[in-house]
């Protein structure tokens, strides 16, 4: 059992008693047992009209029972209100309820508010992925180089935000693809001027991948994803990096979708790759491409086994050289233009 | 791709009402989450709710994406709503603030065992009196 820290008598924690510009919060500790646990929170969100935060602390079951660790916490106007002393006579109560079982616990400590919005921000600076693309969240001051590709992307609450090993290697063959333009056809051999690809981003998460190929030159873009969310966070990411006359973002499933692209795009995980083979594959034009990432290195044969059955061909493999375990696959129409 | 999932956050929040300050801000702010995401949309799922206590889980990955779901009502609200009372008793080993029958604490345990850590339905029955106990409501037959 946890020692009970909080004193008798509620006085402010010495560090609240002094100004601060900033605004102090008390965060009180509480263990209780779960048959307890539920009512100890329903009683501090009462208390305090605010929320509170639950710990499950699995590690530490106890013979009589599974623990969970709540945080509550207190504003000043709260402790000199009073809240802490009928909080405490609630515990002590609870005690006095179940005399033979020690069901509840708690400590305070002083904390001091920080700016809690703008925190998480620090953890994101502008990130260069292969010779030009640059990831950068909108609040950061960057100067690009002449050639340099900027996104813009903010993270929030869809995944890939181009800090992950498979989205930096997508970019990465992006980047060479465009300078190969294997779609583009020959002039003199009667085809159309090549005005850049069409593309589809399956599973875009924040679009990234999506905004990358509008701003490497594409005549149209496609982005998908089952997630409501992240179809609306690569929607406003679209706007953000002005490519959304370039690029539309749906929720439609990818068997719905009319092909076929230049190129197709898919970040997903293996099994997905692996269950949407069929659909992807036939989504590829004979002189387009399909990338796939997601997959570690050593199952990388697995999936392009999958793919060989729909008359895909693996034409290049990489694997992230930082980390060595992620791969992505360039592939093309077995009977495909080179 | 495979999202690396860098931890859970258990929060419970008056619907409509979660703010950057604590209990949102410290608990998410210490996983590097972009925490007005999170305030928006937990406010826009739940704005419909006033007034209901709304247990969410956050999941966050190792790019500081996340993904939420929110939960079944506590165990506590929906003893309260059975008991039709405002709120549990801050004294209940003296003052015991309402009453609610056996076959009712059989109906939430039911409700709240995905949330529970109980292997049976007793198990659960058991948790749930315990919360109505710790609560000043009396379990009857």
């Amino acid at each position: 059992m946890v020692a009970r820290l909080l004193p008798k008598t509620m006085t402010l924690p010495h560090d609240m008693t002094k100004h601060h510009k900033k605004k102090p919060w008390v965060e009180l500790i509480v263990d209780a047992l779960e048959d307890v646990a539920d009512a100890v929170s329903d009683f501090l969100i009462s208390a305090l009209s605010r929320g509170i935060y639950i710990e499950d602390l699995e590690e530490t079951v106890e013979e009589d029972g599974l623990r969970t660790r709540i945080h509550a916490y207190l504003s000043r106007e709260d402790l000199e209100s009073g809240v802490l002393k009928a909080i405490e006579g609630y515990f002590l109560d609870l005690e006095g309820l179940y005399s033979d079982l020690p069901v509840i616990s708690w400590s305070t400590r002083a904390i001091v508010e920080e700016d809690w919005s703008e925190n998480w921000k620090k953890y994101f600076k502008p990130l260069r992925i292969g010779r030009s693309i640059v990831i950068k969240p909108s609040w950061e001051q960057f100067v690009p180089e002449e050639d340099d590709i900027v996104i813009d992307i903010d993270p929030g609450r869809a995944f890939g935000v181009g800090t992950h090993a498979s989205t930096s290697l997508m970019l990465e063959v992006m980047e060479d693809l465009w300078n190969e333009r294997p779609w583009a056809g020959r002039v003199d051999h009667g085809d159309a001027a090549d005005t850049g690809p069409e593309c589809l981003d399956v599973g875009t998460g924040t679009g990234i991948l999506g905004i990358a190929a509008a701003k490497l030159g594409s005549r149209s873009v496609l982005c998908l994803d089952i997630d409501p969310d992240a179809v609306e966070i690569a929607r406003e990411n679209c706007l953000r990096n002005h490519v959304h006359h370039v690029v539309s973002v749906s929720n439609t499933p990818v068997w719905q979708v009319e092909g076929p692209y230049d190129i197709v795009l898919a970040n997903i995980d293996r099994q997905t790759l692996v269950l949407l083979a069929g659909d992807l594959a036939k989504l590829v034009k004979s002189r387009g491409r399909l990338i796939l990432s997601g997959f570690l290195s050593d199952k990388a044969d697995s999936v392009a086994d999958v793919y060989k059955r729909h008359h895909m061909k693996v034409l290049r493999k990489k694997i992230d050289k930082k980390e060595g375990q992620w791969a992505c696959m360039i592939m093309a129409p077995e009977n495909g233009n080179p | 791709m495979a999202k690396k999932i860098a931890g859970f956050i258990k929060l419970q929040i008056p619907a409509g009402q979660a703010s950057p300050s604590p209990p949102v801000g410290p608990a998410l702010g210490q996983h590097g989450v972009n925490i007005m995401e999170f305030v928006k949309a937990f406010n826009a799922k739940t704005a419909d709710q006033p007034g209901m206590i709304i247990p969410v889980v956050i999941t966050v990955y190792a790019d500081r994406s996340f993904s939420f779901v929110l939960k079944t009502p506590p165990a506590s609200v929906l003893l309260k709503k059975a008991a039709g009372i405002e709120k549990g008793s801050g004294v209940p080993n003296l003052d015991k603030v309402g009453k609610v029958t056996r076959a009712q604490v059989e109906e939430i345990a039911k409700t709240k065992m995905p949330d529970l850590t109980a292997s049976t339905i007793e198990a659960a029955m058991r948790t749930i009196e315990g919360t109505a106990r710790s609560m000043g409501i009396e379990v009857v037959d």
